[in-house]
């Protein structure tokens, strides 16, 4: 039996019943230091995390890039971990230690081993440790490839790494699904907090994308920006000069809590997440729909499900990462899903910032609107001086405005046409 | 104008100390061993209880540091720290470049 729409909407809030708080932001951001503290200033006053390409050189155009400094990691990380695992779950594992610590302070993670969860999501894994193992196998034959870094590689050893590093024995998933990686990471560890099946997961993204093939595979496309001679105004997302995405690397991962766990224990919360959703405009690798209708629609189920309308949101924190394309996508899916209203919500990307960090990007901007909740302020798109035509919304530049965000929207886009959204809500109003 | 390659250019050959220091290092690393049970009678099958994947990890990384070639079952046949460390400090000398004669 098929049940109408004010029904599906009941079944779903009696099934989730647990509101699901954000109780820890643990960050790597790329650029200088790589401190964690240093994401909400850039965020909203600069400079960006983006400069030269450092990591090799190549005959393709592109040497921007967002880069974890090799140091920054040596810093946090063990000589066994940094010989045998993929970058990324480097990357994860210190995000995710201080996504923890963030929200337990001072307890350990063994207390909680065999019922932490863990969602991690990665477009690319080890990708760059493949192609690196490859090139040895080629110019030193088998038995010099190394099989930690080779197996390692895979999607799934992304989860299943960073779990054996953190301590986390509840779930584990890994989710590779392109640039909507994390973002689903996120909805689906506030589903299973909601559903009980956890009482607390990390869940975010990993993204360690920086590696000759990967940036050949992005020129032939045109898919890079351009104006490498000036790396920190390379991106940017919505201008009218908008050509391209600066890569970045990075990770980010939040402890996401059962919200009666996180009230009787008084610990501070950042932000609820009340769901998600996703939908595939199922095109092809390269194509998208160009109505904006099939993400609209996965915009209105999740609106729908969980009682917010569009007079609500505050905020909505856009996956626009300088690509022309996506960028375009991004209007045309907000005012296919808005309306009119789309011009009245406040919308930013924080890629003129961070550049655009694949899998891991939906994660970061979780994090930069839980933030915006957290001061009250929205943080601009830097590198947006005239936007480009076809994005006319309200989209915050120039410098941060003020604002009480009741409730904030993350959108995220991906090759193959997947749409994935979060809905934040802030507790403290 | 050629350039003679002077005593700093040249790569040095690790000798057997730092040979046996790099095991004994990548030995706490991978089994966190005691270093009172990593003595020179120590055996990997018995004392140590490595298991194979342990091996795998230790020749890993004791190939990228020397730039050698590990016969893996032949370390295992050989069981003892000792001789396995006099092994690899055969095999560091005998696979080292030899010094670049000036042209």
């Amino acid at each position: 039996m098929r049940l109408d729409s004010t029904s599906r909407v009941s079944r779903w809030k009696a099934l989730h019943s647990n509101t699901v708080s954000i109780t820890g932001i643990g960050l790597m951001p790329p650029g200088r230091g790589s401190c964690g503290t240093s994401f909400w200033p850039s965020l909203v006053s600069g400079p960006p995390l983006i400069g030269p390409l450092t990591r090799f050189k190549g005959t393709f155009k592109g040497g921007i890039a967002g880069e974890v400094p090799a140091h920054s990691l040596s810093q946090f990380i063990d000589s066994r971990t940094l010989r045998t695992t993929c970058h990324a779950v480097q990357l994860g594992i210190v995000a995710a230690r201080r996504a923890f610590a963030d929200g337990w302070q001072n307890q350990e993670i063994a207390r909680f081993d065999s019922t932490l969860g863990l969602l991690a999501g990665t477009a690319l894994a080890g990708w760059v440790q493949a192609e690196q193992q490859f090139a040895t196998f080629l110019e030193r034959g088998a038995a010099r490839v190394n099989p930690f870094l080779a197996n390692g590689a895979a999607g799934h050893a992304t989860g299943g790494e960073l779990a054996s590093r953190i301590g986390a024995q509840g779930i584990v998933l890994t989710l590779t699904n392109g640039c909507t990686s994390s973002t689903q990471a996120i909805g689906d560890a506030a589903r299973l907090i909601a559903e009980d099946e956890l009482q607390h997961c990390l869940a975010g993204g990993t993204e360690s994308p920086l590696s000759p093939m990967v940036m050949a595979t992005l020129a032939r496309t045109e898919e890079l920006a351009s104006q490498y001679d000036h790396p920190e105004t390379a991106s940017r997302p919505f201008d009218r000069r908008h050509d391209g995405m600066v890569l970045s690397e990075g990770a980010c991962f939040l402890l996401l809590e059962n919200g009666d766990q996180a009230r009787e224990r008084g610990a501070r919360v950042y932000a609820e997440v009340l769901g998600g959703s996703s939908s595939c405009d199922a095109r092809g690798l390269y194509h998208f729909d160009e109505t904006g209708e099939t993400g609209a629609r996965a915009i209105h189920r999740l609106l729908e499900r969980t009682g917010v309308t569009p007079d609500q949101i505050d905020y909505i924190c856009a996956h626009a990462n300088s690509s022309p394309a996506f960028d375009r996508k991004e209007v045309t899916v907000l005012k296919r899903a808005f309306g009119e209203f789309a011009a009245k919500i406040p919308v930013s990307s924080i890629k003129g910032v961070l550049g655009h960090p694949f899998g891991a990007s939906g994660a970061f901007q979780t994090a930069a609107a839980a933030l915006a909740m957290q001061h009250s302020l929205i943080p601009h798109t830097h590198n947006l001086e005239e936007p480009a035509p076809e994005c006319d919304l309200d989209l915050v530049m120039g410098e941060p405005r003020p604002a009480t965000i009741r409730h904030a929207l993350i959108t995220s886009y991906g090759y193959g046409g997947i749409n994935a959204y979060l809905l934040l809500r802030n507790p403290h109003l | 104008m050629v350039k003679i390659p002077s005593d700093a250019d040249r790569k040095s050959v690790p000798d057997h100390s730092e040979v046996r220091a790099s095991v004994i290092r990548l030995l706490r690393e991978i089994g966190e061993f005691h270093p009172s049970i990593l003595t020179e009678s120590a055996r990997f099958d018995e004392e140590l209880r490595m298991k194979s994947i342990q091996f795998v990890e230790l020749r890993v990384a004791l190939e990228d540091e020397f730039d050698i070639e590990i016969d893996l079952l032949h370390v295992m046949e050989l069981r003892r720290l000792d001789r396995v460390i006099e092994y690899l400090a055969a095999l560091v000398t005998a696979t080292e470049p030899g010094d670049d004669a000036p042209r």
